[in-house]
């Protein structure tokens, strides 16, 4: 994988951005405050919403960010065209894995009986006093000290069924197989329009400042800046781009402080103006009383 | 891939706790030692709880096959859990859609191989992701299916207004179903209109086959539905006689005499079916009278509107309600109501109406039960009201609605137009005329400034839509069945949220009431909003803001 070489590969599938590993989605939130959303499945709790697992969705800003800072590639997986030996390796690994589980299924067996071991044998007892008991109803004369008896037992004695082929362990993968497919790099072109060009202007400074920022959908901005990670800290911001000279009608001015107002969180209106800087200008609703 | 020893071990210890979320949240962060630690220990919990792999038993797995001509996973034996709610047969072999499968392979109980190696869910990312189907659309699908849902990909409108009111919904006809099939409203639609096209040129030979198969089909209807006895029987009696007359001749196979008979016994029933039912029977439009096509020139009545735009199948009508003149019962022209005798002969076969025109006497018919004693009460209070000028008027109208004329021609004879000359003389006027305030709710309504726009009225046959719902969706069932299963509880469209671009917008005001207008039910239409992995739910849906009234 990629990162042996300290990058972190970025998938393109349908023209999103994945990450598919979890170190390396750990590393960018932990190291580059890159934070992204999770949007699979968790494998221990897959019935549920509010914890997701990988992969991970990069937003276009983040990905162009980190081709800048030359700290990820871009790469979309090119089927292999699948040879015989391809399919007989596959055999034999599997194959490998059965064996091993096969040892270790009876290794934890074993484990299992030795400690239950006292269990066994008492069990084994009372089955045989009871044995003994009926035949002593029937009209036999049998000894107390029958039912005294020990038993003697070791581990070996007490049979282990052999795991069956069907009952072995198999896994759905979440990265594409390495020998079967080949990452191929991808050309990344945003951003492009001028929105475009404005959004990751203003993210980029953003994150240059040392905020972490997710997609604003959730509240109507184009950004949400955190002062810290999203786990530990609320966010302060909400950032909406706009052109530098584009107008605000009135009414889009309450919208915004209203929403601002509700979240407690202060909207940020970034825009790059004449001089090429970026210009920010925050809102805050006073009420009319 | 994992090794053995990694998978055992997981499957040893397989821990079903969910990892914390939330919490006590700081607001700054302070560069403390104890908040470092705690962000820590989260970003290592978190790495290991993604990085856990799926794990299951081979023999608890299914075995699903991908192709990628037909971009659907192929299953053999389907397992205990999904199959009543997902997945669909074709020529006895069972499939599954794309978003479906991805969805069971990461719930870890579909395998899905393709070129005899298996798929990691990053192919199958790779495969299933393309133009039909976009990462949107599994994402809105994965999102409600996690929650519990039972989400099927829309499947159109399956019954009019009126099946569902009679309870035919429950039979859904065996073309239906296999229009509703997903499979084949894409694949066999084409193939269709060829057929049609065919028939519509005249053919006997189909026009006979089609009304054998239209017996055969009213017979199972007559048989199934309960209720719905008399007016489907009308329908068909209707159609029956109908044909009768105008295919003389050229079909001696009209069938088995027996279901005729079971029409002509309950012919009585249908002059009265005429006459009580002229409302319900427009909507006994395409579906009920189904692959019935007349190749008669002669029939005026002959609709000939069986397709539409989007490609779904409309049994075309073998009646033109837009030419046949139904007579106004409820029109305002006093007691009696004369009905003319309509050129073409709607009555039945052997009921023959002499009368060129019959008078219908409304009063004869008029419900003249006695007044509740609530309304009388109420009418007594307003008696009494304070305004002793009215009394009289009161006294002479014998209604209500005189009494509201005999009113406003009392006030606008003596109110004196000159009371507040000041406040009328400018252009900027009050809203509301004294002369007009009545009651509470007329000066409510001239104090209501933004309109609000009327809903549309329902119409069951109205075309569909230029956009549909993406998905219905049910709430999980234990009596859901795949082939026939009802009014979804909510239907949901899918839209990707860009915000740089403006291309894709939420559905407007008339994608909403056309939606509404076309299918006709009361089930609501969520808005799935996706931007960047987050899915976001949005209500559209009409309702009236009361107001509120009161006797004055």
């Amino acid at each position: 994988m990629s990162f042996d070489r300290g990058k972190t590969t970025i998938t393109l599938i349908n023209g999103q951005c994945f990450v598919w590993n979890s170190k390396q989605a750990r590393f960018l939130r932990e190291e580059l405050r890159i934070v992204g959303t999770l949007c699979g499945s968790l494998p221990r709790a897959p019935m549920q919403n509010t914890h997701l697992g990988l992969p991970l969705q990069l937003m276009p800003e983040e990905v162009t960010l980190l081709l800048e800072k030359g700290l990820a590639e871009v790469v979309e997986n090119t089927e292999d065209v699948i040879t015989e030996e391809m399919k007989l390796e596959y055999k034999n690994k599997e194959k490998k894995s059965y064996k091993r589980q096969v040892e270790l299924y009876t290794r934890e067996r074993q484990e299992e009986i030795k400690r239950k071991l006292p269990q066994i044998i008492a069990g084994k007892k009372a089955k045989r006093n009871k044995v003994l008991d009926e035949r002593r109803k029937n009209g036999e004369i049998i000894d107390d000290s029958e039912f005294e008896k020990e038993i003697e037992m070791t581990v070996e004695d007490v049979g282990i069924p052999t795991l069956q082929e069907a009952s072995m362990l198999m896994e759905i993968p979440l990265a594409c197989d390495p020998s079967t497919t080949t990452p191929v790099l991808v050309k990344w072109t945003y951003p492009k329009s001028d929105k475009e060009v404005l959004r990751y202007r203003v993210f980029r400074d953003l994150w240059d400042k040392g905020h972490y920022l997710t997609s604003g959908s959730k509240f109507g901005g184009d950004f949400i800046a955190y002062p810290g990670d999203p786990s530990r800290f609320h966010s302060l911001f909400i950032v909406v781009c706009k052109p530098h000279s584009a107008s605000i009608s009135g009414i889009e001015l309450i919208t915004m402080g209203r929403l601002g107002t509700n979240v407690k969180k202060t909207i940020v209106l970034s825009s790059v103006d004449e001089n090429d800087k970026l210009c920010y200008t925050s809102l805050q609703w006073t009420g009319i009383s | 891939m994992h090794s053995a020893d990694e998978l055992f071990r997981v499957r040893q210890g397989l821990e079903k706790s969910v990892p914390q979320k939330g919490g006590v949240k700081d607001f700054m962060p302070d560069g403390s030692w104890i908040q470092g630690k705690q962000i820590e220990k989260f970003h290592e919990e978190r790495e290991k709880v993604l990085a856990e792999p799926r794990v299951q038993k081979k023999c608890d797995y299914v075995h699903g096959l991908w192709t990628n001509e037909s971009r659907l996973v192929e299953i053999e034996h389907e397992g205990k859990s999904f199959w009543k709610n997902m997945g669909f047969t074709r020529n006895g072999r069972k499939f599954l859609h794309p978003e479906e499968a991805l969805f069971l392979m990461e719930m870890n109980v579909l395998q899905v191989w393709y070129n005899f190696l298996p798929m990691s869910i990053e192919g199958a990312y790779c495969r299933f992701l393309g133009p039909t189907l976009t990462l949107e659309f599994h994402q809105v699908y994965a999102h409600l299916r996690r929650m519990g849902y039972v989400v099927i990909r829309h499947r159109g409108k399956l019954a009019s207004r009126y099946e569902r009111e009679i309870g035919l919904d429950k039979y859904q006809k065996k073309k239906e179903r296999q229009l509703g099939d997903p499979m084949t409203s894409s694949l066999l639609t084409k193939k269709n209109s060829i057929e049609e096209l065919a028939q519509m040129e005249g053919l006997e030979n189909c026009v006979t086959d089609k009304m054998c198969e239209h017996e055969k089909v009213a017979g199972e209807e007559i048989v199934a539905s309960e209720n719905s006895q008399i007016k489907m029987d009308c329908a068909a009696s209707i159609e029956k006689a109908h044909s009768q007359e105008t295919e003389i001749g050229g079909n001696e196979e009209m069938g088995s005499s027996l279901i005729l008979q079971s029409h002509m016994n309950s012919i009585k029933d249908s002059a009265e079916c005429l006459n009580d039912n002229v409302t319900s029977l427009s909507p006994v439009d395409d579906n009920i009278l189904t692959t019935f096509k007349h190749s008669d020139a002669t029939n005026s009545a002959f609709s000939s509107e069986s397709r539409n735009a989007s490609g779904f199948q409309y049994k075309s009508s073998a009646w033109d309600f837009r030419k046949i003149a139904f007579p106004n019962f409820g029109a305002e022209c006093g007691d009696v109501i004369k009905i003319q005798r309509s050129e073409s002969n709607l009555t039945p076969g052997h009921v023959v109406c002499e009368l060129d025109c019959y008078d219908f006497n409304r009063m004869a018919h008029i419900n003249k039960k006695k007044d509740k004693k609530k309304d009388l009460e109420r009418d007594r209070k307003l008696k009494f009201s304070n305004n002793n000028s009215r009394f009289s008027s009161y006294q002479n109208s014998r209604n209500w609605s005189e009494y509201k004329v005999c009113l406003y021609n009392w006030r606008s004879n003596n109110w004196r137009q000159d009371q507040f000359p000041h406040l009328f003389a400018d252009g900027l006027q009050p809203l509301v005329r004294p002369e007009l305030a009545t009651s509470t709710e007329a000066i409510l309504q001239q104090l209501q400034v933004i309109k609000s726009s009327t809903k549309p009225p329902r119409n069951s046959k109205a075309d569909p839509p230029a956009v549909l719902p993406h998905f219905d969706v049910y709430s999980p069932n234990k009596k859901f069945k795949k082939t026939n299963p009802g009014t979804p509880d909510f239907r949901v469209i899918v839209m990707r949220l860009i915000q740089t671009r403006c291309d894709e917008s939420p559905p407007d005001l008339k994608t909403i009431s056309d939606i509404d207008v076309y299918f006709d039910d009361d089930v609501p239409l969520h808005c799935a909003v996706v931007d960047a992995g987050t899915v976001m739910f949005n209500t559209l849906s009409f309702f009236t803001l009361p107001t509120e009234v009161s006797l004055g």
